[in-house]
């Protein structure tokens, strides 16, 4: 249990450093992909357990702290998003890479509706709709096209730090 | 009691969980500034990203300095003859120019505007893709504030919206929160500069007002956050509907966001030269 959120933990500041250093080069159609949260959503398909729910509302205030400012929407949306697909996986066989670059997706446009909802709350011109569609939507599939790429270095990390895979 | 506790433990963690999260979010968005998190954010990310951002400018500078050289010779003859036909022109804006500040100095004798401007370069960006946010490496250790406006020498960039010791957020004018003054600097037709995630918009124009493709259109000083005469961009289109009261101009932003490399914070005027020498040597 220590190694696995050890593992997570170091996982998750490799995708912080992805989101804050690699994002500025490297964005397909204009989009920054969200590491952390397929980081998150990855590992909490593989093990379902709950501390990995809260460390993912740590790496949902970074994302705050490092976007807008409003400490917690992230948070709130990185946590309910993870909470639910540690429920979804009870729903499918979670270990081949069509099926978690499927859930992958689902559970990005359901993060960003949340967070897009929460976000319209706050600043009230914000344009929902349009931005589902132009950047969580885009968004949801670049995710499930890079998730077998980052399935395979989780794994890679599973092998040699907790000795197993789930 | 305890047993009920012991037995929902789990729950009673993540509701509190998402108490002290909505408490979070509505203390920072009720109060103006940087959070304490926000600032040990930026703080332990900006040595990753300076030094990223130099290994990067480091290899572009070589690119440029020795392979891109196949195009500079002729790059160079064009420039000759451009700086040629530029002459000429050069000489009729001096002695505009020089005219020019003689009124100016005239219709400003009574302020002396002390205007620094810091030079900044961006060494990252919003971490989503909800917001237009770009990270300069100069902050409150080189006496940038919240609300400081940056710009380029093409126009108007946006303003900081966070500060932390070693680096600041930009608030770029195309972020969907940003709201600018501005007029038409032809006609003086005054209205608003919106953000709309992918450009800009100026809106609240005068039904009656007459507006054209091309005009440029620049900030205008009101409301004391962006000084007046900062160019914003050019109108490329105007819509108006019969039953709407306003106008709304579609613009070309002065500044390529996505080309930025390089900003200049502008720290506040200062009228008084007691404190303009004091800022000085703070400066120093």
């Amino acid at each position: 249990m220590m190694r696995l959120f050890s593992l997570s933990l170091g996982i998750l500041l490799i995708g912080v450093l992805m989101n804050i250093v690699f994002n500025h080069y490297f964005q397909p159609v204009g989009l920054k992909i969200n590491w952390m949260l397929i980081f998150m959503l990855l590992l909490t398909f593989r093990h379902s357990s709950i501390s990995l729910s809260f460390l993912g509302v740590f790496a949902g205030i970074i994302l705050d702290a490092l976007s807008h400012g409003y400490i917690g929407l992230y948070g709130i949306s990185f946590f309910v998003t993870l909470l639910l697909a540690r429920q979804l996986i009870k729903l499918f066989y979670a270990n081949t890479f069509f099926a978690l670059s499927l859930a992958v997706s689902v559970m990005t446009i359901l993060e960003g509706w949340i967070s897009l909802s929460i976000l319209s709350m706050l600043e009230t011109e914000l344009n929902q709709s349009s931005l589902m569609l132009t950047s969580t939507l885009p968004l949801a599939v670049l995710h499930g096209l890079v998730t077998p790429f980052i399935l395979q270095s989780v794994i890679w990390g599973e092998k040699h730090f907790i000795g197993d895979t789930a | 009691m305890f047993k009920f506790i012991s037995s929902f433990r789990l729950y009673i963690f993540i509701i509190a969980t998402f108490i002290v999260l909505f408490f979070l979010m509505y203390q920072t968005f009720n109060k103006p500034g940087t959070s304490r998190f926000q600032i040990a954010v930026q703080t332990i990310t900006y040595p990753v990203q300076t030094s990223v951002q130099s290994v990067v400018s480091t290899i572009k500078n070589i690119w440029n300095s020795y392979i891109n050289l196949i195009e500079v010779n002729e790059e160079n003859n064009m420039l000759k003859e451009e700086l040629l036909n530029m002459e000429g022109r050069l000489n009729q804006h001096i002695e505009n120019s020089v005219q020019f500040f003689r009124l100016r100095s005239q219709l400003l004798f009574a302020q002396n505007k002390a205007r620094k401007e810091i030079f900044s370069e961006i060494i990252g960006e919003s971490a989503d893709n909800n917001h237009q946010i770009r990270l300069i490496n100069r902050g409150s250790n080189q006496l940038l504030q919240r609300n400081f406006i940056v710009i380029r020498k093409e126009g108007l960039v946006g303003r900081i919206q966070s500060v932390s010791p070693y680096q600041s957020s930009v608030q770029l004018i195309i972020d969907h929160r940003s709201r600018v003054p501005a007029l038409i600097q032809r006609n003086r037709v005054k209205g608003l500069i919106y953000g709309t995630h992918d450009g800009i918009e100026m809106r609240q124009i005068n039904q009656h007002a007459k507006i054209k493709i091309g005009d440029r259109v620049i900030s205008s000083g009101l409301g004391n956050l962006y000084p007046k005469g900062i160019l914003i961009g050019w109108v490329s289109g105007i819509q108006h509907k019969s039953h709407e009261l306003f106008k709304t101009a579609r613009l070309d932003s002065a500044v390529d966001f996505n080309q930025i490399e390089e900003v200049f914070a502008i720290l506040p005027s200062i009228t008084d030269s007691n404190l303009s020498d004091e800022f000085e040597s703070m400066v120093e």
